[in-house]
């Protein structure tokens, strides 16, 4: 393998909604240490693959593999002490604060008669301190923008110290400050924390600026996967788009921008 | 520091509760009266007589039923995430007595026994309650919160019907059920008591046991899975022990009403919404609930004595209908 370790595979998945066919024959390798983004047009199947991979439903036929073996044939909690999840919408009860929150990312390390240690203590600091949550550890999530509580739901993965993490759609109803903002994190996590990230977004742009490597779905198949940002051209894009765009390059870091042509449209 | 306060008061309020219980009924005994009839038995007296036989067994039935209800209440609400969720309207109080009612009509052996009769309680409980969890996931939007309630009133109906019909057929069984199917502590004696209390303290305990669960299933079912909380297990099993709970509580008690919907809402405001805090707390808060009903039941028109269902429904009732209404306004 050119890449590092894979330890997360997804093999031949097929899924179906009723009679709906979502997911047809995906296979993927997600290789380790870097941050995966999967894009493609609504209906092309991207969250149904990012709820396989995190284990919320069973694909109809495949499986995914965790170091080789399939994750529902583990453990619920082991499989737990490995894949961290960010779901795209979060239950947050009111009252409860954001310290409380993020200590329940520590469920999985715990037991009946393994109580709260040093160890759980000093991992919700550090995703605390890392989301840049502490200032505001006591507040209840209702008293908080946006923006800060899809930090605190992403602290509460990291306090889950799993070496995979999955994200659905993280800046999805957030302002353009807040988006950046959860974007510049997350794509910390594999360069500073050398965390495995996978992430479905909408916004293409900001798939470009943060991406390591772009995996694009179509019609519940793999449409192509690029290990080089710099390689998406726009016949790719307007091919899994359906949509005509021009490619512009980001003055600042070089990485390709995607516009769509007005009054373009087929 | 607010846990620890939270904890003494409630301990505070439960000897005054029991302090009052023990002072209302129609024959005075005074606090020396009950210390020797507890501590030094005399058979021949008729105040330690009634101490050992009425007013301890009727206190120890109060207590175990509401605690046993206020934690149902809590389990329902979390594993629901409903916060109608409530035995008594729910259908499980409506199972439980009508599978009670059942096995005293009819000769069933074994399940005619005053031993199982919490079984018997918590069997019929859970089979109305998954009748209900049934019946409201049908439809294309699953189970909602109108839904779950609704069925659980439509079951409670059918139930209670069908337990008027099997005691109209049987004069003699509605003589000896007629209180308690009210929902009365009177009707706690030491056979019964005897009978439940193992029972509720396992499933108070495993109820307890299912608390850091309930604290992930609040952050809903992606990352309850995703932090290794089984869902289908955690229902099931929150399911069983709720039965049992229930079941107990009917068995001594009868199907007494709103204990669980009164309780759970006091408790989240008087503790942290952790439920490893809040599952014992309710227990006790339900149990100081049940205890002080049932003495202002016998002191509001002594000497004649209302029973204890009816006095939490004139008060749950009410809570009920407020819960209904402020959901409506969201």
């Amino acid at each position: 393998m050119p890449l590092s370790a894979s330890p997360l595979s997804a093999q031949a998945l097929q899924f179906s909604h009723g009679a709906t066919p979502v997911l047809r024959d995906v296979s993927l390798l997600v290789p380790d240490g870097r941050l995966t983004v999967l894009l493609g047009p609504n209906g092309s199947g991207k969250s149904t693959l990012l709820s396989l991979l995190a284990r919320l439903a069973k694909p109809s036929q495949g499986a995914v593999l965790l170091h080789g073996q399939d994750i529902h044939q583990q453990p619920t909690r082991a499989v737990a002490r490995q894949i961290g999840l960010l779901p795209q919408t979060p239950l947050s009860p009111d009252g409860m604060t954001v310290a409380e929150v993020v200590a329940r990312g520590r469920y999985p390390h715990q037991g009946l008669l393994k109580r709260w240690s040093a160890a759980d203590d000093a991992a919700v600091a550090q995703a605390l301190a890392v989301t840049g949550t502490s200032a505001f550890a006591d507040r209840t999530l209702d008293q908080l923008s946006g923006g800060q509580r899809q930090r605190c739901f992403i602290a509460l993965a990291l306090a889950q110290e799993t070496p995979i993490l999955l994200f659905d759609e993280p800046t999805s109803y957030l302002d353009l400050r807040y988006q950046v903002e959860v974007m510049e994190l997350i794509a910390s996590l594999p360069r500073d924390h050398g965390r495995t990230v996978i992430t479905v977004l909408h916004d293409l742009n900001f798939a470009m600026q943060y991406a390591d490597r772009l995996v694009f779905l179509k019609q519940g198949r793999i449409h192509s996967v690029l290990e080089q940002v710099t390689a998406c051209s726009a016949a790719q894009i307007e091919e899994v788009f359906e949509t005509p765009v021009v490619r512009a390059t980001h003055p600042q870091s070089g990485l390709p921008v995607f516009l769509p042509v007005s009054g373009g449209s087929r | 520091m607010r846990g620890l306060l939270a904890v003494a008061a409630l301990l505070l309020l439960l000897g005054a509760a029991v302090a009052f219980h023990q002072a209302t009924g129609p024959r005075p005994i005074g606090w020396s009266g009950l210390w020797q009839a507890v501590w030094a038995f005399d058979p021949m007296n008729f105040d330690h007589q009634t101490v050992m036989a009425l007013r301890l067994p009727r206190l120890l039935a109060a207590f175990l039923a509401g605690a046993a209800l206020g934690m149902a209440g809590v389990l329902l609400q979390s594993l629901l995430r409903n916060p109608l969720g409530e035995p008594h309207i729910l259908g499980l109080n409506a199972g439980a007595s009508l599978a009670v009612v059942v096995c005293l009509a009819f000769p069933l052996g074994v399940f005619s026994a005053p031993l199982l009769r919490p079984v018997v309680a918590a069997t019929g409980g859970g089979l109305a309650f998954l009748l209900v969890l049934l019946l409201s996931s049908a439809g294309r939007l699953g189970l909602t919160m109108t839904k779950v309630t609704f069925c659980g009133i439509a079951v409670s109906a059918l139930a209670s019907t069908l337990t008027s019909g099997v005691l109209l057929l049987d004069e003699e069984t509605l003589a000896t059920v007629r209180l308690w199917l009210l929902g009365d502590a009177a009707a706690g004696t030491w056979t019964t008591v005897r009978a439940a209390a193992p029972l509720l303290l396992l499933a108070l305990l495993a109820g307890w046991a299912l608390a850091a669960r309930l604290n992930v299933l609040a952050l809903g079912d992606a990352l309850a899975t995703s932090l290794g909380v089984s869902l289908l297990k955690t229902r099931l099993l929150g399911l069983v022990v709720v039965a049992v709970l229930c079941g107990g509580a009917v068995s001594m008690v009868g199907p007494v009403g709103f204990i669980g919907l009164m309780v759970p809402a006091m408790a989240r405001r008087l503790s942290s919404l952790d439920h490893r805090a809040l599952l014992p707390r309710a227990a006790v808060l339900g149990g100081i609930m049940l205890i002080v009903a049932d003495a202002v039941a016998r002191w509001l028109l002594a000497p004649r004595e209302l029973a204890t269902g009816v006095m939490t429904a004139l008060v749950g009732a009410p809570v009920f209908v407020l819960i209904v209404a402020r959901r409506m306004k969201e």
